[in-house]
């Protein structure tokens, strides 16, 4: 009963010692030990960590699939793996990639850093928050488990129709590649509501929208982009799963179907999918080069705006995917312009990054190094993008090693670059140690020279008339000496991240230790302890600043009145953060993981069957009834 | 403005490389192209290999086996123009050092394998008028964006140089906006869009250049694309098919229709110009253009399934008479030839090779 929070014995924050306040919390807010503690946890931080080591596991596994691509393109024909696997290769590779690696690895970040970063003690919607993790994992085992048995898609990251149908790809691969989205794609779209409800709704009291991190900026429109794109693709891949297992004729031209159809919801979902990509890389390196430039990033409402710009125009490009389709000139005409309009946006950050540079004292340690990086193989990337913005050459370019050349650039110019950098940077914040310097730099030196040296000679072979998608190539045609180039520095590349692995073992042993703030970085999340309590802070802050640690306000005012036995976080306004109620966030269940088993093994089933939609609701159901069903008094007291 | 020069055309006429099967663009029987289509994995292989061997015709990605002529300066003095060249020599130099090692036998056919006579495959080699506006646009691009780059990464350098922190001073939480700072904020954001508008009406030029509608074509040849072979089609009276292999008149631009009669392919002979899609319940046109009498090759360039990287065409350009003569004799029925046993080995090792 709701009395009984009103009771005058209820602990409140104000009535403890420093050291009593967090020893309760810690209680309150802790994880259970034992097999049903681990997967009944809802503590952002322990979920954050679970993407984020999965994520880096499906980043290694796709990794390794693409040294195989390359030691096949090594030389000229090649017979290290035949057709047949190598179009499963870089099928899964892609997959994996996209879809298994770079959409969570953001959310990763996203769910350990956002609720840290806006001063709260959990994320909105804990439980879903678990939910999405078990989901997302079960695609992935899904996806991997079937290719392990021989269950192994083929057709390519985007799946065009009609090679993806029936007709042309008789067994389970593309059915499992199409259920895999759905799985990733209900785990992103939770997440992404979870982000929203945290950025709007529980920050900090005085974090106004003018003074939220741009990190936490930047993940507010992912999660938008993620909201508006994704159920796109989620209707043309079920519409993909239909067509092959009830024959219904979305895509048949010969039933009055159209397989540009397909093209069309893909790339409405594809291109944002670029930015949702992208997007956790500029937050890095917004915080990257906000703490080690020793000022805040120059510009800061040009940047939010830049942002948002980006997420509008992200959804007006996806037919430059299209443009050799045979499309009304006109048409796609309007798409060059607008392909080359989000170039605006993209250089205003990159300026307002390299003025903050500029304007501040630059300290060069391995997270900056990386986002150095970042802006040489990232422009590089964008600017090969305008060119593939233009109708006339993206005819010639278009599905070549140039376009391979072109999103490597930005994906891991974009993304992996300075995901490195934010792993050496928040490294401390989660283990309490700091990763070893000298490697760091030797990993860098590796994996720029070794990224330029596999895709740098790409652009030329396209140009030299290379398609993608080949498993091999004839020696008389000359492209075997810039293919034998890119396999060394792929190899290169791929090294670099075995070092990475090593520094990450031997420091969360051995490192330095590194104190709660480190690098003497601004945001809150470093206003805590390394690693963070379960409760974040023991007691909320409230900002008077967009700075709030280098202002250096001694008497940093603190919200007090929270319950200490009960899990309470302060909800508060969505424009000016004033602090509007408290509430009660959801304790640790094993429900979710019994519901996202239960939805597991419907998705799973309706490849084999429609039934087992039928079948596997009501268990969902039920698991969903367990999981919100409402607590009893006892238990509230 | 020219950033390569055209290069010096080596003449592509069946007899100029030693050992050349003269070429047979026979009538392909409607019933042997349909084996083609059979949708097994397994049996497709199989199938595809005796009536292969049986049409010559068909079987023209045999002019990559052909050409085992020792022709290699010629193949380096073709690319007069930097770049180009400088690409050439590089991948040249890296399959040398790979062909030494392998032996004195994958010597010489190591060599040969870069003869010209496999047929100019490269945007950056263009032999065509839509392949030539597409290269100046490109390169015009290339010039620009690199300009863009240059002056970024100076930036970021001369950021980084002039203000390093060794001390670990206190972080600046207000940090004043400067002036010129502002200043060179409005330069960047006008000069950028000043910049991609240059460049969106230069590649509107462009699109409106090649794919403006003028007259049709005197000649319009049907492509249609298979798993994993093309079909030509040369319609009219007297109409008659290919495989594989185009043949049209240098100099005049032809019109090639695309279908297709299973998957999503594309069309793309690089040299010549840019690429388009065949797509199911849809028909797309291309204009091409050779300059010159050679053989162009080009290949598939939309994921089509298993033997997607098998899926090469040449366009064979012939001096107009040449092709009027070489049209004429199509309407008879095509004689078996002499070389029909050497052509059906070529093809074994090319489906050996496949596998
Ligand atoms: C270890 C570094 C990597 C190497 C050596 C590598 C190499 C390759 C190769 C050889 C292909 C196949 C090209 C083809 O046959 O068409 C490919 C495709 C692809 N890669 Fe990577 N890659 C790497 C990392 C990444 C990363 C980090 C991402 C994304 C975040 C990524 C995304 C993709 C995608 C989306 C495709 C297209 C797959 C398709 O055509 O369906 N790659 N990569
Ligand atoms: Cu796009
Ligand atoms: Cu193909």
């Amino acid at each position: 009963m709701s009395l009984a929070s009103e009771e005058p014995h209820a602990t409140r924050d104000s009535d403890l010692g420093d050291e009593e306040l967090r020893a309760r919390l810690r209680k309150t807010w802790g994880t259970n030990g034992g097999l049903i503690g681990f997967l009944s946890t809802v503590d952002h931080k322990v979920i954050g960590i679970r993407y984020a080591v999965t994520s880096f596991a499906f980043l290694l596994a796709g990794g390794v699939l693409a040294l195989i691509m390359r030691l096949q393109l090594a030389r000229p024909d090649n017979h290290l793996v035949g057709a047949e696997l190598y179009n499963q290769l870089f099928t899964m590779h892609g997959t994996t990639m996209m879809f298994l690696f770079g959409v969570p690895v953001g959310e990763a970040f996203a769910i350990y850093l956002v609720p840290l970063m806006v001063g709260t003690r959990n994320i909105a919607f804990p439980r879903l928050n678990a939910f999405s993790y078990y989901v997302y994992l079960f695609g992935g085992l899904m996806l991997w488990g079937g290719f392990a048995f021989s269950i192994r898609p083929d057709v390519g990251w985007f799946s065009y129709v009609p090679l993806a149908n029936l007709d042309f790809t008789p067994g389970k691969g593309p059915d499992y590649w199409a259920q895999m989205i759905t799985f990733t794609e209900v785990a992103a779209l939770a997440v992404s509501v979870e982000i929203v409800v945290t950025v709007l709704k529980q920050r900090a009291p005085g974090m106004t929208l003018d003074r939220i991190p741009l990190f936490v900026w930047t993940m507010l429109v992912h999660s938008f982009i993620i909201i508006f794109a994704m159920p796109a693709v989620m209707l043309a891949s079920s519409m993909l799963i239909m067509d092959r297992l009830v024959t219904t004729q979305f895509f048949n031209a010969d039933a009055g179907g159209d397989p540009l159809l397909w093209q069309h919801l893909f790339w409405f979902f594809g291109h944002p999918e670029v930015y949702i990509i992208f997007l956790p890389g500029t937050a890095f390196v917004s915080a990257i080069v906000a703490t080690f430039s020793r000022r805040p990033v120059f510009g800061y409402l040009p940047m939010v705006l830049s942002l948002i710009a980006i997420g509008f125009l992200s959804f007006g490009l996806w037919v430059h995917h299209m443009f050799v389709t045979g499309l009304p000139q006109v048409g796609a005409a309007f798409f060059t312009a607008s392909s080359m309009a989000i170039a605006i946006p993209n250089g205003v950050q990159i300026f307002c990054w390299i003025a903050t540079l500029w304007d501040g004292k630059p300290v060069l340690k391995t997270p900056l190094i990386f986002v150095l990086g970042f802006f040489f193989i990232f422009v590089t990337g964008g600017l090969s993008g305008v060119m593939l913005a233009s109708v006339p050459i993206d005819t010639q370019v278009h599905d070549t090693y140039f376009v391979v050349a072109h999103f490597h650039y930005v994906l891991i110019g974009g993304t992996l670059f300075p995901l490195v950098g934010a792993v050496y940077y928040w490294f401390p914040k989660l283990t309490g140690r700091l990763m070893d310097e000298r490697l760091g730099k030797w990993q860098f030196a590796l994996a720029f020279i070794g990224f330029n040296i596999a895709f740098f000679p790409m652009h030329m072979l396209g140009l030299l008339g290379m398609p993608r998608r080949v498993y091999t190539y004839p020696a008389e045609i000359g492209w075997g000496g810039l293919n034998l180039l890119a396999s060394a520095g792929a190899l290169l590349f791929f090294a670099s991240f075995l070092l990475m692995a090593y520094n990450l073992l031997v420091s969360a042993r051995k490192g330095a230790l590194a104190g709660d703030n480190p690098w003497d970085a601004d945001t809150l999340e470093w206003a805590t302890t390394s690693p963070p309590q379960p409760q974040n802070f023991d007691r909320i802050p409230c900002l008077t600043s967009g700075s709030p640690l280098w202002s250096r306000d001694d008497d940093q005012p603190v919200v007090s009145g929270l319950k200490v036995d009960e899990r309470e976080l302060v909800v508060t306004s969505i424009t000016e953060a004033r602090p509007d109620i408290r509430e009660e966030s959801p304790a640790p269940s094993i429900w979710p993981f019994v519901a996202a088993l239960a939805t597991a093994a419907a998705f799973i089933g309706s490849i084999y069957t429609p039934w087992a939609i039928t079948w596997g609701s009501p268990v969902v159901a039920l698991a969903l009834v367990a999981w919100f069903w409402p607590k009893t008094s006892e238990e509230n007291a | 403005m020219k950033f390569w020069s055209v290069h010096k055309m080596q003449n592509f006429e069946a007899g100029d490389c030693p050992g050349h099967p003269p070429w047979h663009s026979g009538r392909v029987d409607a019933a042997k192209q349909k084996n083609a289509a059979n949708k097994k994995e397994g049996e497709k292989r199989r199938d595809v290999e005796p009536w292969l061997a049986q049409d010559p015709g068909v079987a023209s990605e045999t002019h990559r086996f052909a050409s085992l002529a020792p022709d290699e300066h010629n193949n380096i003095e073709r690319h007069h123009t930097v770049p180009h060249a400088l690409l050439h020599l590089l991948s040249h130099a890296a399959e040398r050092a790979r062909t030494l090692s392998a032996g004195p036998i994958s010597i010489a056919v190591g060599s040969a394998a870069l003869s010209g006579c496999a047929g100019v495959q490269s945007a950056l080699d263009p032999r065509g008028e839509q392949a030539h506006t597409l290269a100046v646009l490109f390169w015009t691009f290339t010039a620009v964006l690199a300009l863009v780059w240059f002056l970024t990464m100076a930036g970021l350098i001369f950021a980084l140089a002039h203000r390093r922190n060794r001390r670990g001073e206190p972080a600046q939480p207000r940090a004043a906006v400067k002036r010129p700072m502002l200043i060179a904020f409005c330069v960047m954001l006008a000069s950028s869009t000043i910049i991609l508008s240059g460049l969106a009406v230069l590649s509107f030029g462009a699109q409106k250049a090649i794919f403006g509608s003028g007259a049709g074509a005197a000649l319009t040849i049907s492509v249609i694309g298979h798993q994993w072979w093309w079909q030509v089609r040369y319609e009219g009276d007297g109409g008659f098919e290919t495989a594989n292999e185009i043949r049209i008149p240098a100099g005049s631009p032809v019109d090639i229709k695309l279908t297709t009669a299973d998957v999503i392919h594309s069309f793309w002979i690089p040299s010549l110009a840019g690429k388009l899609d065949l797509i199911p319940g849809k028909s797309n046109e291309l204009r091409i253009q050779a300059s010159k009498p050679g053989v162009y090759r080009g290949q598939c360039a939309e994921f089509c399934g298993q033997q997607h990287a098998h899926m090469a065409i040449f366009v064979v350009a012939l001096e107009p008479r040449e092709f009027e003569r070489w049209r004429a004799g199509q309407a008879a029925p095509v004689k078996p030839t002499a070389h029909l046993g050497r052509q059906g080995v070529f093809t074994l090792a090319l489906l050996e090779n496949a596998q």
